[in-house]
């Protein structure tokens, strides 16, 4: 072993690996009630998350367009109907951004968002255990669910202060639409078009999922170590390049 | 569980032989789990068991994402894939 590392004739000094290990803990799971509001972070951009469009500057990233894709695909599996594509899922996204520009809701409350949900199942006649089910064999967690309903609260109350205004939906989002700034990044549209055209079990696997999901660009982060002290991933990059290694769990 | 510790004492036995350090972080809200898209792809809410290489430049060069517990490159296979 040892001599295969010295074999592989490592720039070695200038490699580290880093050991990531999951400490699975209470506050993975679904807590109703533990925090005030929920933000509606669906479509907020993240460093790790490179844009495939922007709207007037605002950027739905790649993650937040394949989260939203198998939410739709599990909301409309749970209620019955034909699962709406990629990019109707791409659009609504645009449209809801370019409505909360517009018409700013604040983050709805936790107990709203419970009540939602609670509705929805009534309406899909579906209890949690089918819901988490489903979730799961889209890959997906509840905070997931909890994020897009969050989302889809903003954007329902929006809408309902433009109609309350009489304002026609479609005419006001077309006008919208003629003159916001809406940058397509097609190349990146596309990557995940064509990873999704890729016929798929059910469940797709991990590695397809994945082909979707992993940045081009390793995100940087700060988490601590174990022994004490902070490991930031730009510092140690700076000293050479990294293999950062995922376990599944450490018990 | 076991096995993480065994690997563990293998790569840090590695990591000895070529003067190498191998910080071990914990990733317990598993945010960079779910930055690099590897978090519950198995419907378990753990990380699929993942390696990301990354340039000093930050950029990804080669990854693998396995399909269980059992799925992941050997040191070796890693090894060849360094920038």
């Amino acid at each position: 072993m040892m001599a295969k590392w010295k074999a592989g004739g490592l720039a070695a000094a200038a490699v580290v690996a880093l050991l990531l290990l999951f400490l699975v803990i209470g506050t993975i799971r679904f807590q109703p009630n533990s925090p005030a509001s929920l933000p509606a972070t669906a479509v907020l951009p993240t460093p790790a998350d490179p844009a495939v469009v922007e709207v007037n500057g605002q950027t739905i990233g790649v993650n937040a367009w394949v989260e939203a894709m198998r939410v739709d695909g599990v909301m409309s599996a749970l209620a019955g109907v034909e699962p709406p594509d990629a990019e109707a899922t791409l659009e609504r996204l645009i449209n809801s951004a370019l409505l909360l520009q517009a018409v700013p809701q604040p983050a709805p409350e936790a107990r709203a968002v419970t009540d939602y949900r609670a509705a929805l199942l009534a309406q899909w006649g579906v209890d949690e255990a089918q819901l988490r089910a489903a979730l799961a064999d889209a890959g997906l967690q509840v905070g997931a669910l909890e994020r897009t309903l969050a989302y889809l609260l903003q954007v329902k109350q929006a809408q309902e202060s433009l109609l309350a205004q009489g304002v026609v939906w479609e005419e006001w989002i077309a006008r919208q639409r003629a003159t916001a700034d809406i940058l397509y990044h097609r190349e990146r549209i596309d990557a995940v078009m064509r990873t999704l055209a890729v016929p798929t079990a059910p469940a797709p696997t991990p590695t397809a999922v994945a082909m979707v999901v992993s940045p081009d660009t390793a995100p940087d982060f700060t988490l601590e170590r174990a022994g004490g002290g902070q490991f930031t991933l730009s510092e140690q990059l700076a000293q050479g390049a990294v293999v950062l290694v995922f376990f599944q769990r450490c018990g | 569980m076991a096995l993480a510790v065994n690997d563990l004492s293998s790569v840090a036995g590695a990591a000895a032989a070529v003067g190498a350090t191998f910080p071990i972080l914990a990733d317990p809200q598993h945010q960079v789990a779910e930055a690099y898209g590897v978090y519950n792809l198995l419907g378990d809410q753990l990380a699929a068991p993942a390696v990301f290489v990354i340039d000093r430049d930050g950029r990804m060069r080669w990854s693998y994402i396995g399909q269980s517990s059992q799925d992941r490159p050997s040191a070796a296979d890693i090894l060849t894939r360094l920038p």
